[in-house]
């Protein structure tokens, strides 16, 4: 005989694993035999295969001589089996069973002559904690009738669990989760796991997934207590959390995913049945309420599906389709109600498409879409001819046949003006999109990582991106105020939720209006700083969105926490992602959220004005560098207006951005014609390079290659350079950069090289310019790849390279000989360099350069500290994709002037500080880095700030490199790579 | 603002104390930006000594007057000269020694940490440790492998300064040489033949044939939990994480299926290529060469004298110390000055194998030499086969080179196992057996209990 039981509920101690193992797999998250049972789910994950291996080898010492083996089984149901010859057979199952709950289902079947020899394998005791009855009462329960049908040694027992009392949760975040009586689809259950029990039993309630039962705000806060409010709140947490988390759900993330593609390839629209049926979940056999009430909750869970108002269907938020959708539906039971007969689906296309304003929505919105929708609509019928009229409608069937031909609607003027206008506001969204892709390209092109952003918008910025649009004849009909204003303005008011969130290609869809708050901030930049108030912001905020409304924020938008300030977060979240960092913050007291859209502005008309008067008072010439200009103009910085000097005296991260505006308005006068209409479009014709140095380990000699920079603000999608009659493809190496093409010679260091761009025509020369010095700083990306290039400056505490004509040595050894930098070695990089040598392991010291003269002054421009405080990362492992792999992050270091600073790491996701203390500088100290996500971590000392971002990345997200060429070593007549054998003169 | 320096004339302080008390001075009043350097004259007299404080003002010879009201009233400073000075007028007579103090608050000069150098080929001479391995570190020691295959998976190639990085951020405690070792054994990874580089192997998978395992496969080379999940996610494929039984190596990863048709289905619907071969381990074992073959595939190490060290040869069971007589076998080349290697240990600085018929030095990992040594000397390596149970026992100190060890792990995808001595390979067919036996000339004692 066979026993086999039901443990639902029980703990992992049960299998009577030795300690070590048990506290292995609780590492694991592993403490109950659901959670076991999960490991049949994904059991190539490295967290299961250790939790796989952990119980294996325990069992395999324990059990020798016999073999066990651990296995997963998949197909209907996911089984985690343990088998050990014929001595038992262990199957944790995660099956659908119940018709609304999937049930994790444990059998165990012992094949012994007795129970003597079924006791001596000590598998599945009972210890003494668990029979005491410490643990809450269900498994106490359970674990006595588990024990009483093993001494009975016969047949099947299944224990009954009692519906929880949701009060017995509510309200307190340390209460103990009462158990999982009617188990939940390992779906949901997933997705809950992130919430507190609070949080997790008001979902559940809300979305009815336990009875099926959809309860409004109202009904689920008289069930705890609560107000409409709360509940709202406490959801919106929940969901919060959830979708912070969902990326890290491998499950859960992967039906979601698999629901998303199933989507996208069906027009970006299904019929609610089949997206359940897509989800897993059809074999639940659960009616139609349950399934929406379910689906309802993932769609909260993911912010790029929705189900429409009043149309049961899920779609796609990011395509076109879903805004139309309600728009679309009144329009056809409109159409649908005024016929005279019932119509087909091509006349229902045909007069759509024929109706005023319509023709946009149809084109946007795919006629298998129409259909999906047309199928779905409950009050919509289909005759034997498949022809769709409204449920409850009769017709006479001969005016029915004699007006086939005819245009079926009767009063097709007299289309209902709300479903046009609601039609009208949806069809315009292209624009919006168009404008706020174009300016996420604009901002963060060609930005190197780690790199500060500012969301720098005024009107010759909206002028330059509006000509780059034009020329890719990707212009949106909508100007873009035009376009912002139709997306978020409603009569007076302005409203933000369509514009939450992330759009199809996973920008934040709030950029553009962000960008237009900014527009707002520059138009009142002549105003004296001292007095911009919230007031006079959103004076000009109401003007830009063209408000009837003198004062005050404008409707809709009373409360910053509820409007703006979530998108700004958004837009800085996006940036991390990218390895950038926002710039945008809250302010203090009054001005806290006029604060970001003021702090994005750098160079305001007046700073413009003067900078080109000063360009041409000094007879700048008109082919410098970046450098070189920044040097000139710190020279003449007492001519400059007194924010532009304040700009100039920026050693913060900033510097760099802030060099970048005052070199792009250099740009546009050297260009020739600085008129507003211009700017921008010569700008830029000149492709800047710096130096990549290699340097082989073993012999030690050095090369350098031209290493070309990727042009700011413009993408293009080829970049053909002609470099000795040979044309050069540009490839981007990482974002600023393009991939090193070409050795560099003596001769091009000494003095300089341009070579011609072929294509594209907007792209005139590609420069290396003749320099008296190179600085060139380590990968940041991987310090310890001994690669260094001209990434920019070194920050504090980073040992770099001076490339530089022997003659600036005599320099070098004064900055010395003052203590304001130091290096280990001076050597000639090769015979071939005979005018230049490395100082190498070069580190600056001292903040205080101000006294010290030397010849060079670019020298001791370029090598002075731009910054009082740098945060360093060192060691840990470094995901091949970016980031470090999770609990092997990087020591920390604040290198800096001041003593201590204060220091704090943040999780971006949840905002969870991990850490927030104060440090002494220049010495290393450890965080613990046990979760994936992104980190930000901050500096602050003596008014200094800086900021550096930390990717920690899971091991499960690895995912193998590409093949690469590689020589396959050779013996005999063979060629070997790993188990592949290759004969040697074939082609590995 | 330019730095200038004001001069001082000192007596009866010695400079080092006078520079202490002027840095505390300096710090109690926050001084630093103002006077950030000190100098002291080269060589002090018994009449005392000049010494000169670096000032930071907008005029050369204009005290700030900050300074002037806290710093200058102090007695140390009483005995001043007018005129200011230089950096250049100074410059000769003052001490580069001792010139600067870190009261201004400085970053300290730290060079670079550098990667981890050291000998791909160093493998140890002793042979692997043998102690039974505690199931917990089993456990510990799989999981380091497993996560070191997917990152080197995930990376494709690289330095083997970079490898080594790697483990030793892993936490692992193994040398990174063996480890190396043990990756190419299991087809995971292969190396240039100075081992300079890395690249992990294409992901391949190759039946295993006969025992309990009869059916099923195994996958080597680059994995990710993306290709684990697709095999995972076939209805008609299963499988199977199985730890190494010492832990000294990823866990492997067996693929049962009802046949090659099934997983060549399944495969063919994987994003990127996976390779599916005949079995690995015996097709190996057929290709391979001759140990004489196999010999003229090690490097040659050019440009070493042998005059400048001193040879140790090896005698079968150690090092002996000999003047070299070009005779072939297996050499510890000693540096003539005792120093460390550039190991950083005192030990040889390599260990060769001299082919006198060739008038080459070659090199390869310790196993491999040895194992050479003792073929050319006429020595057979003494092994137990039992045909019943397909297990091979080879004893320890005669563990083979790598690549036909290769042959012998791809037969059943699993490193060997240790018993009393001897390390216990499984799966090895009659075939394999005999194509191995008569390459290596192996002697096959009567099978006992391997």
């Amino acid at each position: 005989m066979t026993p086999s039981y039901f443990l639902n509920g029980q703990p992992v101690r049960l299998l009577g694993l030795s300690d070590d193992t048990e506290s292995m797999l609780s590492s694991l998250g592993i403490t109950t035999l659901e959670q076991l049972a999960q490991l049949a789910l994904n059991p190539a994950g490295l967290h299961e295969r250790a939790a796989i291996e952990a119980i294996r080898t325990e069992l395999a010492g324990r059990l020798s001589p016999y073999s066990v083996q651990c296995l997963v089984k998949t197909g209907v149901a996911a089984h985690f089996i343990i088998h050990a010859d014929n001595l038992f057979f262990f199957k944790a199952s995660i099956v659908p069973e119940d018709p609304e709950n999937r049930v994790c289902t444990y059998q165990w079947q012992v094949k012994v002559q007795n129970d003597t020899s079924y006791s001596s394998l000590q598998l599945f005791h009972l210890p003494p904690c668990v029979t005491s009855g410490t643990t809450n009462g269900v498994i106490e329960q359970d674990v006595q009738a588990s024990k009483s049908n093993l001494q009975n040694a016969s047949g099947h027992l299944e224990v009954q669990h009692s519906e929880p009392d949701p009060k017995a949760a509510g309200g307190d975040d340390n209460h103990q989760a009462p158990t999982s009586l009617t188990s939940l689809p390992a779906l949901f259950e997933s997705l809950l796991t992130t919430l507190n029990p609070r949080e997790r039993m008001i979902i559940e309630r809300r979305y009815g997934l336990r009875d099926g039962v959809l309860r409004t705000p109202e009904q689920v806060g008289e069930e705890f207590n609560y107000t409409r409010v709360q509940i709202q709140q406490i959801e919106q947490r929940a969901f919060q959390k959830i979708r912070t988390h969902v990326l890290s759900m491998q499950h859960s993330h992967q039906a979601l995913e698999n629901l998303i593609s199933a989507l996208e390839q069906s027009h970006g629209i299904l019929p609610i049945t089949v997206a359940v049926q897509q989800l897993g979940l059809a074999s639940m056999r659960s009616s139609d309420s349950v399934d929406e009430a379910r689906l309802r909750f993932l769609c909260e869970c993911d912010d790029r599906i929705g189900i429409p108002k009043d149309v049961p269907v899920v779609a796609l938020r990011y395509t076109a389709i879903f805004d139309a959708l309600p728009g679309l539906v009144v329009a056809i039971q409109t159409l649908l109600r005024k016929a005279s007969r019932p119509l087909s689906a091509e006349e229902i296309f045909a007069t759509l498409a024929s109706e005023q304003c319509m023709p946009d929505v149809m084109a946007s919105v795919p006629r298998p879409a129409i259909l999906v929708c047309l199928n779905a609509l409950p009050r919509i019928a289909i005759d034997e001819q498949g022809r769709y009229f409204l449920k409850g409608r009769t017709f006479n069937e001969s005016a029915s046949v004699q007006s086939s031909d005819q245009s079926p609607m009767q009063h097709p003027e007299g289309a209902d003006q709300s479903s046009q206008n609601r039609i009208r506001s949806t069809s315009i969204q292209d624009s919006y999109d168009i404008w706020n892709h174009a300016i996420a390209t604009y901002v963060t092109a060609g930005v190197q990582r780690g790199s500060v952003v500012y969301l720098n918008i005024d009107d010759d910025v909206i002028l330059q991106i509006r000509q780059q649009l034009q020329a890719r004849q990707e212009l949106p009909p909508d100007d873009f105020l035009q376009a912002v204003k139709r997306r978020v303005v409603r009569g007076r008011r302005v409203e933000l939720k369509s514009i939450y969130g992330r759009d199809r290609r996973g920008e934040p869809k709030g950029i553009a209006f962000l960008a237009a708050m900014v527009l707002a901030a520059s138009r009142m930049a002549w105003d004296d700083e001292d007095q911009i108030s919230s007031s006079n912001y959103f004076t000009r905020l109401c003007e830009v969105l063209d408000i009837d409304q003198d004062e005050g924020r404008p409707l809709g938008m009373r409360f910053g926490s509820e409007a703006e300030e979530p998108l700004w977060r958004e837009w800085a979240i996006w940036l991390s992602e990218k390895g950038l960092i926002s710039t945008a913050r809250p302010g203090e007291g009054a001005k806290r959220y006029i604060n970001y859209p003021i702090s994005q502005t750098i160079l305001r008309r007046a700073d413009r004005d003067r900078l080109i008067r000063l360009f041409y008072a000094s007879s700048y010439s008109r082919d410098w560098d970046i450098d070189k200009l920044l040097r000139k103009v710190r020279d003449e910085a007492n001519y400059l207006t007194k924010h532009l000097r304040m700009l100039l005296a920026d050693r913060s991260r900033r510097a760099q951005a802030i060099a970048e505006a005052i070199y792009e308005v250099y740009q546009d006068w050297a260009s020739g014609d600085a008129s507003i209409q211009t700017r921008g479009q010569v700008r830029g014709s000149t492709l800047y390079a710096g130096l990549w140095r290699s340097e082989d380990v073993l012999t030690g000699v050095v090369e350098y290659f031209l290493y070309p920079r990727s042009p700011r603000h413009k993408q293009f999608d080829t970049i053909i350079v002609d470099i000795d009659s040979q044309q050069y493809s540009l490839i981007e190496e990482r974002p600023g950069w393009y991939q090193p093409i070409c050795t560099v010679t003596a001769q091009h260091l000494n003095q300089g090289v341009q070579y011609p761009i072929k294509q594209p025509a907007e792209l005139l020369t590609l420069v290396l310019p003749r320099r008296d010095f190179w600085i060139l700083v380590p990968d940041p990306d991987n310090p310890e790849s001994g690669i260094y290039a001209s990434w920019g400056t070194a920050p504090l505490g980073t040992s770099f390279i001076i490339l530089c004509r022997r003659e600036l040595l005599t320099d070098l050894e004064r900055l010395r000989a003052e203590r304001l930098i130091e290096w280990k070695v001076v050597e000639q990089p090769s015979p071939l360099f005979a005018e230049w040598v490395e100082v190498r392991n070069c580190m600056v010291l001292s903040p205080t350069w101000d006294g010290v003269e030397i010849e060079h002054r670019d020298l001791h421009e370029a090598l002075r500290p731009r910054e009082r405080l740098s945060i360093g990362l060192a060691g840990g492992l470094r995901a091949p994709r970016g980031g470090w792999l999770v609990d092997l992050g990087p020591s920390v270091t604040i290198f800096g002037f001041p003593r201590v600073a204060e220091v704090r790491v943040v999780r971006m996701g949840d905002s969870q500080i991990i850490i927030e203390e104060t440090k002494p500088t220049n010495q290393s100290f450890a965080v613990v880095w046990s979760t994936p996500g992104d980190y930000i971590i901050e500096a602050v000392a003596e008014n200094y700030v800086t900021e550096r971002l930390v990717k920690i990345v899971d091991w499960d997200e690895l995912e193998a490199a590409p093949e690469q060429d590689f020589e396959w070593p050779q013996i005999g007549e063979i060629r070997l790579a790993g188990a592949l054998i290759r004969a040697a003169d074939e082609e590995a | 603002m330019p730095r200038w320096y004001k001069g001082f004339h000192c007596s009866g302080l010695k400079p080092q104390r006078l520079i202490n008390q002027l840095a505390l001075l300096i710090q109690r009043y926050d001084l630093g930006d103002l006077v950030p350097v000190i100098r002291v004259e080269k060589q002090a007299g018994p009449g005392g000594y000049y010494f000169f404080l670096a000032i930071e003002s907008p005029v050369v010879g204009q005290i700030p007057e900050k300074v002037q009201e806290l710093l200058f009233q102090n007695a140390l400073l009483r005995d001043a000269i007018e005129q200011p000075f230089t950096f250049n007028e100074i410059r000769s007579m003052v001490s580069a020694e001792h010139i600067v103090h870190d009261y201004v608050r400085l970053i300290p000069y730290v060079l670079p940490c550098l990667p981890p150098v050291s000998d791909p080929f160093d493998e140890p001479i002793e042979e692997m440790a043998v102690e039974e391995v505690a199931r917990s570190n089993i456990l510990l020691q799989t999981q380091q492998y497993d996560r070191l295959l997917s990152w080197l998976s995930a990376t494709g190639q690289g330095s083997w300064q970079l490898f080594q990085q790697a483990w030793q951020t892993l936490g692992g405690k193994v040398r990174p040489q063996r480890v190396l070792r043990q990756l190419r054994l299991l087809g995971h990874l292969e190396t240039s033949i100075n081992r300079k580089r890395w690249a992990v192997a294409p992901s391949t998978i190759f039946p295993i044939s006969s025992d309990e395992r009869t059916g099923q496969w195994v996958l080597s080379g680059r994995r990710d939990t993306a290709l684990l999940q697709h095999l995972q996610r076939h209805s008609d494929i299963e499988i199977e994480f199985a730890p190494q039984a010492r832990g000294d190596g990823p866990a492997t990863v067996y693929v049962y299926t009802r046949s090659a048709e099934h997983l060549a289905a399944a495969l063919k619907t994987f994003n990127r290529p996976i390779y599916q071969v005949e079995p690995a381990g015996l097709y190996l074992a057929r290709v391979l060469p001759s140990i004489a073959g196999w010999k003229q595939t090690l490097e040659p190490l050019q440009g070493v004298r042998p005059h400048a060290y001193t040879l140790k040869y090896f005698n079968g069971k150690t090092f002996v110390e000999i003047d070299f007589d070009r005779k072939s076998g297996l050499y510890e080349l000693w540096p003539r000055e005792r120093r460390s290697s550039s190991r950083g240990v005192i030990g040889p600085e390599y260990v060769l194998y001299y082919d006198a018929e060739t008038d080459r030095w070659l090199r390869g990992d310790w196993y491999d030499l040895r194992f050479l040594v003792r073929y050319h000397a006429g020595q057979k390596c003494p092994v137990r086969w039992r045909s019943t149970t397909g297990q091979l026992a080879v004893p320890l100190h005669w563990r083979w080179p790598e690549i036909y060890e290769r042959a012998l792990v791809l037969a059943s995808g699993c490193l060997p196992d240790f018993r009393q001595g001897w390390l216990i390979y499984y799966n090895i067919d009659s075939v394999l057996f005999e194509e191995l036996r008569q390459k290596l000339s192996l002697d096959n004692e009567e099978a006992v209990d391997a």
